[in-house]
């Protein structure tokens, strides 16, 4: 009986204190928000903030009272520290270690189908438009959704085209973009050979290389670029970022590392799928006889086929057995017409 | 020297009974996850699971594991068709930074849109300002509206015996011998 009495009585005063803390809080901000009405009222700029029911600690999204350039710099509590007279030295350090942070943290799947979207149209554009052969789409989508329903997908939709372009490439995009090109195909053998490259990049989606290398661009500018605001607000903003993205995909390529564990997930995933795993490893030998001399633009933003055969080599005879899996060479002949 | 006898029995005990019936919780990847009566693609169906359903899994033999789903029907389901990975929970909105200034990532909050296919506005607005032709913009729209039916890919595994159609035979069949 008495412990339920110190229970009862331990419950009421919390409850009692947060109810006081709640109106304490109100009341603090309600007094804030009068002394900032008289100090700016004697200034020349307009206020910041506008009316009693706006919660000064929560955004501003329909502030009409706001300058709308001043408020992409600055705003919220920043500019409560600069009405207590913290200097905007001191502010902007605060702002831009916030955008440090900020470009730190996850990019949203939205985000990343905004990005994923807009490098998506200059893949296509760039490389010819789409391969007119729904025969062949149909295919490769199937076997790419074959990988894709045993990955460790995190929400995203995959997608999958054939490109009009001779040239042997393929590409991921954030979002779930995944391309291969016409003269790729014309130089694979077997289903097995297909789903290693289409493995790889869908890894690179999963694994979030592309995102992952922006990110650390941005760490070392110091800026937080990347916003769906940001675009939405500065469509010239956005596409200084998608400039960025391009370059990365198209000229420099992504980090080595990242190449490197793109095709240790692309076997497992094969093998996840029931693949033979040595549909990758064949597809780099052939790749690499197919070209010789004559450097494949897919060489320059990758590392060089005999690093990347050596490592895929050693990971697959210590982790796999090459011997099972399906390879499927009559299915991808009946399909791709050979 | 007793007292350590007694603790090794304990121990054993411990072993043969706590952690055997210690299940592994674990959950749908994707929609139409089959729940088979034995550990082979080539038995009955018992149930058909949806994504993020939870099941109990134990025992693995070949790539099949044997589990209770959630509502108390047990059978075999294809090990890679599962992830001991919870669905993930709504993200917390960086409220804090953004309160700091005024960048609104409200984009974070919406997580249900990005499941809704077609390019997104911002993609669209992309091409507007980026001299991108309206043919690559169809393309990539017809590329986004492309869908492959569950019972499409189903079909297109089942022939090609690959997932859970690896195995379409008896609960003896050798593994393919995966090495880990």
């Amino acid at each position: 009986m008495k412990k339920n009495l110190i229970l009862f009585l331990i419950f009421t005063l919390a409850v009692f204190n947060s109810a006081n803390s709640a109106n304490f809080f109100k009341k603090f901000e309600k007094s804030i928000k009068k002394k900032l009405k008289e100090e700016t009222a004697q200034s020349e700029e307009k206020a910041p903030l506008e009316t009693s029911d706006t919660n000064l600690f929560t955004e501003d999204k329909d502030n009409k009272t706001v300058d709308n350039e001043k408020s992409d710099k600055s705003g919220g509590l920043l500019e409560l520290g600069k009405k207590f007279g913290i200097k905007d030295k001191t502010l902007d350090i605060i702002s831009s270690s916030v955008g440090v942070i900020k470009s730190q943290q996850e990019i949203s799947i939205e985000e990343e189908n905004d990005i994923g979207g807009s490098l998506a149209l200059e893949i296509i554009q760039r490389y010819d438009g789409a391969y007119n052969n729904e025969i062949i789409n149909d295919y490769v989508n199937l076997v790419g959704q074959s990988i894709v329903k045993y990955s460790d997908n995190t929400g995203l939709e995959f997608k999958f085209l054939v490109l009009n372009s001779d040239e042997i490439n393929a590409f991921a995009a954030p979002g779930g973009y995944v391309f291969i090109t016409k003269g790729l195909l014309r130089i694979i053998q077997n289903e097995s050979q297909l789903a290693g490259v289409l493995a790889h990049e869908i890894a690179h989606i999963t694994q979030r290389h592309i995102l992952k290398t922006l990110q650390r661009g941005k760490f070392l500018e110091n800026l937080a670029k990347l916003s769906a605001t940001a675009a939405k607000k500065d469509a010239g903003k956005y596409t200084e970022i998608m400039g960025e993205v391009n370059k990365t995909l198209f000229e420099k390529g992504l980090d080595k590392s990242f190449e490197f564990e793109a095709d240790a997930a692309g076997v497992e995933l094969c093998v996840r799928t029931g693949y033979n795993p040595l549909g990758l490893l064949e597809f780099l030998n052939i790749l690499n006889l197919h070209t010789g001399k004559k450097k494949s633009i897919f060489f320059s933003t990758h590392p060089s086929a005999a690093d990347r055969s050596e490592k895929l080599r050693s990971n697959i005879s210590l982790n796999y057995n090459s011997d099972s899996g399906a390879v499927l060479t009559e299915r991808f002949k009946k399909f791709v017409n050979k | 020297m007793k007292f350590f006898q007694i603790i090794f029995i304990q121990l054993l005990f411990l072993y043969m009974t706590v952690i055997p019936s210690t299940a592994l919780e674990m959950f749908a990847k994707t929609d139409n996850v089959k729940v088979f009566a034995s550990n082979n693609a080539g038995s009955k169906v018992i149930k058909i699971l949806k994504k993020n359903d939870s099941v109990n899994a134990g025992k693995k033999i070949g790539r099949f594991v044997y589990a209770e789903t959630f509502d108390k029907k047990f059978g075999w389901i294809f090990e890679f068709s599962l992830t001991a990975t919870a669905p993930a929970k709504k993200k917390t909105s960086d409220k804090f930074l953004d309160d700091l200034t005024t960048d609104n990532y409200a984009s974070r909050d919406s997580s249900t849109k990005a499941n809704v296919r077609g390019l997104t506005e911002i993609s669209k607005q992309y091409a507007a300002t980026n001299k991108i032709s309206k043919k690559t913009v169809e393309t990539a729209e017809k590329m986004e509206k492309h869908k492959i039916t569950d019972s499409e890919l189903d079909s297109f595994l089942k022939q090609g015996k690959l997932g859970e159609y690896i195995e379409t035979e008896d609960v003896n069949k050798p593994d393919l011998k995966i090495k880990r």
